[in-house]
């Protein structure tokens, strides 16, 4: 193979990539997080992704799911995705252990607008497993935190077992992220807030809310809902951001599976403006 | 808290930035700062009891409220917390009978309160104020409500472990 | 290759010359394609000589019907478009996009090596050309460029035909991409009684004819090839309004005319299947028993099958009506932002391949709220 040859070749969007699991965490039931190192370390080096973009995880037999990265966008050596089992491919991951290899594409899709939230508050909407996605964020505005005005997590799960990362609030209180959780369904011994996630919003001081942008991942309707209540809140409408999801197949513009109007949700996507989407978001079956 | 530093704010100001009250015209605040007292209570206090009748209207102004409902073979099930900017006990504004909650302090809560009476006659003699107090109880009702089919719909369930 | 044309100098050559071009063309390597018949339709496929064309044959189209007649005449091209397109060769209803072997050290990927096939298309019409030119924007316009298109494309060497008839189904004067042929070939002709008018489109197609015998057009020639290809703008019907489209039906997601449709709507893709430009394809896992050699095969999927949209928790277009929606919307209007262009090129397969006789032209203007629209399939 020539050099030129082996550059094309590299650049073949339908090229997987071998990594390795170095690491599981085993997060909630039916969540872990993957912690995976590319075997060939020259392409683990040129690796970089911004904060909102997903990989395509690839088991060789059974396909490809679409995965956010959930690692810190600054972290060199792993890469992590968080993931729940849902269906074959999914299920598949849970049942490999450390060392087992299987393919990586990516990274696609858009980011968190970390560059426009710059100078103002931050509010993140998330809730279940819509925190992954958002962790990456939530590492870079800390470890820029001088940059940015207060910065706040508001963050719902079914009960208190759907809870992410829970381990990490404490520190990231400390850094400077004011964390606020809320279950939609409390149970004995839960004392913290019970209600859904856009109450929260709704009820949380803002200082400068025309300077404030909300960064939103969960499922339509919460996002629908919070995007209510933030602009409820004076929030102006290209300061909301949301994460949608769609059937996913190619990930890549090419095979049309996940387009929602106008947008490919694998290359224009998934993080949008809501003021982009907004009309379509409430049309059914769309 | 840092909430309760605020503590120096007269009841007016502090209508001024609540939810519930702030888009209220300033003379309808005005009025309802006249009548209104401001309290505080632990955590773990009781602000009303489910099927007891609710002399007063609360508008939290910091901390938060627990509201619970009993469930026979459950014990007491926490349906929804309320926080600043909020009201809970509007049972007897609105004429119900008794409270259809038990609310209890989650943590030290400051409240603007309103002995209902008062309110009503306030609202009667006015109807000025009664209108816009009226609706903005309204609004809060109805924010209630698609908080509560939002949870109805138990968005999470394909989500998260049961 | 083809790329724009500029205006050249026509020549004539005789029908006989038509076999040197193929044979030519198959000793330069490529695989020469071209219109012939099979199962009672004008398809696409490997030809060697002109005797596999359908001389002397047309086809009559309407909606949801199709029907080869016998002409009086010994024309070689003397139909317009059968269920196939081009885009069967450029993007192959089932190719090989990458593989997985199992070794000792781990899972190895690999992609196939760039296809070195040529193509020699014979026939392409005016509203093939303009979705050739579609599907260009989609596979190699974006971030992302399709291997497999690209080698395919870029090897293919393309000889458009004028249509001089129009079928009932057709109106690419409504969509500006025909009758005649004016960019995006490397040789076009237009058929005569006794030869063809031909012009060259690029310097591939320069060369090649310069290694054809071919005769100075004269006057009559020029005439009757302007004659025959006014034919078919002449013939040409069945009309598409498309002013403001796509915020027509953007604009209309909630019109009850998308129920009207769903409900005779079979879902049955035949529409995504024929049309030109379609490109919404799944990519499937193939492996050995022991699961250590596994291809991933890509093969045309279409937005009517219910699986297309669905999801773990759940199917975003679950109703037949709301995928019928999809598919109008997209290649009437959002197709316009994604690629800059209608997704549409008139060339009416989807609706003489719809076995209810669903005529997009009849939905559009239906949405439109045109004067007394038919019932969806109404022409059937
Ligand atoms: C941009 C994006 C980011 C995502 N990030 C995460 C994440 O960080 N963690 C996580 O656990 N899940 C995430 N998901 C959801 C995840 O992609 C699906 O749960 C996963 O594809 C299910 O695949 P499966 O083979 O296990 O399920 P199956 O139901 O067996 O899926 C079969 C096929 O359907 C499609 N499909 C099914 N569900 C989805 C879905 N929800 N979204 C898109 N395509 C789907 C895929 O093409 C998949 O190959 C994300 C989805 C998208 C679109
Ligand atoms: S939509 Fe129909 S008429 Fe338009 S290009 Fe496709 S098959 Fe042809
Ligand atoms: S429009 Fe016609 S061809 Fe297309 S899916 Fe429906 S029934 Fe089939």
């Amino acid at each position: 193979m020539t050099q030129l040859e082996a550059c094309t070749r590299l650049l073949d969007p339908w090229l997987a990539h071998t990594v390795r699991i170095v690491d599981i965490t085993d997060e909630i039931a039916d969540v872990a997080t993957y912690h995976l190192e590319f075997v060939d370390p020259d392409i683990g080096k040129s690796f970089s992704f911004r904060a909102g973009q997903f990989n395509m995880l690839y088991l060789p037999g059974v396909g490809e799911a679409a995965i956010s990265i959930s690692s810190d966008p600054a972290q060199r050596g792993t890469l992590d995705h968080t993931v729940r089992i849902a269906g074959n491919v999914t299920g598949e991951l849970a049942r490999a252990g450390d060392g087992a290899t299987f393919g990586l594409r990516g990274p696609f899709g858009s980011a968190w607008p970390i560059e426009e939230a710059l100078g103002g508050d931050v509010v993140i909407v998330t809730g279940g497993i819509g925190l992954a996605p958002l962790r990456p964020a939530i590492y870079e505005l800390l470890n820029r935190k001088d940059e940015f005005g207060e910065l706040s997590l508001l963050y719902g799960a079914r009960n208190p077992f759907g809870m992410l990362y829970t381990s990490e609030y404490d520190d990231w209180g400390r850094r400077g992220l004011s964390v606020t959780t809320t279950v939609d369904r409390a149970s004995p011994g839960w004392d913290g807030n019970v209600g859904v996630v856009p109450q929260l919003l709704d009820r949380m001081p803002l200082s400068d809310p025309a300077n404030t942008t909300v960064m939103c991942c969960g499922p339509e309707v919460m996002m629908w809902y919070t995007a209510r209540s933030a602009l409820g809140r004076g929030i102006p409408p290209e300061r909301i951001w949301i994460s949608l999801e769609r059937n996913m197949n190619c990930a890549i513009g090419l095979c049309g599976h996940c387009q929602f109007g106008p947008t490919f949700v694998c290359k224009d996507g998934p993080v949008l403006r809501y003021d982009r989407v907004a009309s379509l978001l409430r049309v059914e079956g769309f | 808290m840092t909430e309760s530093s605020h503590n120096d704010r007269s009841i007016g100001e502090q209508l001024a930035t609540l939810q519930f009250t702030a888009s209220l015209p300033e003379s309808v605040r005005d009025a309802l700062a006249e009548i209104a007292t401001e309290r505080c209570f632990a955590a773990g206090e009781f602000l009303c009891r489910e099927g007891e009748s609710t002399p007063e209207l609360f508008l939290i102004a910091a901390g938060h409220v627990g509201l619970d409902m009993l469930v026979p073979g459950r014990g007491q099930v926490r349906v929804l917390t309320l926080g600043p900017g909020e009201v809970l006990a509007w049972s007897a504004v609105v004429g119900n009978h008794g409270a259809t909650a038990t609310g209890v302090t989650t943590d030290e809560v400051r409240a603007i309160v309103f002995e209902d009476h008062v309110l009503l006659s306030l609202c009667q003699t006015s109807h000025d104020v009664g209108y816009v107090v009226m609706r903005e109880l309204a609004k809060a009702i109805s924010r209630r409500l698609v908080a509560t089919r939002l949870q109805l719909l138990d968005l999470f369930e394909e989500q998260s472990p049961s | 290759m083809n790329p724009e044309t500029t205006e050249t100098e026509c020549v004539f050559f005789p029908k006989i010359e038509l076999q040197s071009l193929i044979t030519l063309l198959v000793g330069d390597g490529y695989h020469v394609v071209g219109p012939t018949i099979d199962q009672a339709a004008i398809v696409y496929d490997k030809i060697t000589s002109v005797d596999q064309l359908p001389r002397g044959w047309t086809d009559q189209q309407e909606a949801a019907k199709y029907r080869l007649e016998r002409r009086d005449d010994d024309a070689l091209f003397g139909f317009v478009v059968g269920p196939h397109s081009w885009k069967k060769y450029l993007f192959p209803p089932l190719t090989t996009v990458a593989s997985a072997q199992k070794t000792e050290s781990g899972w190895q990927m690999q992609t196939p090596e760039p296809d070195t096939t040529k193509y020699a298309f014979l026939g392409v019409r005016a509203c093939e050309l303009a979705a050739i030119a579609i599907q260009d924007r989609v596979f190699t316009g974006g971030p992302y460029v399709d291997p497999v298109y690209k080698a395919r494309r870029s090897n293919a060497f393309i000889i458009a035909v004028n249509c001089a008839q129009s079928a009932s189904t057709c109106f690419c004067t409504s969509m500006n991409t025909g009758p005649k042929c004016s960019s995006g070939f490397d040789l076009a002709l237009t058929e005569l009684e006794d030869g063809f008018e031909v012009e060259s489109g690029s310097d591939i197609g320069a060369a090649v004819l310069g290694r054809l015998t071919t005769q100075s057009l004269t006057a009559e020639h020029s005439t009757m090839a302007a004659a025959a290809r006014q034919q078919a703008v002449d013939q040409q019907t069945k009309q598409l309004n498309t002013e403001g489209i796509r915020d027509l039906l953007l604009g209309n997601l909630d019109h009850p005319r998308w129920k009207d449709v769903g409900d005779i709507c079979l879902g049955c893709t035949n529409c995504t299947m024929v049309c030109p430009t379609c490109f919404c394809s799944s990519v499937e896992e193939v492996s050995d028993l022991a699961n250590e050699n596994v291809e991933r095969q890509r093969h045309w999927d279409s937005c009517f099958n219910l699986s297309y949209s669905s999801m773990s928790h759940g199917t975003t277009r679950n109703t037949i009506a709301s995928r019928y929606r999809q598919w109008l919307t997209h290649k009437l209007g959002s197709w316009e932002n994604q690629f800059g262009t209608s997704g549409c090129v008139g060339c009416g397969r989807c609706i003489t391949w719809c076995p209810v006789g669903i005529d997009l032209t009849e939905e559009v203007a239906a949405i439109r709220g045109d004067a007394a629209p038919k019932p969806p399939g109404g022409a059937a």
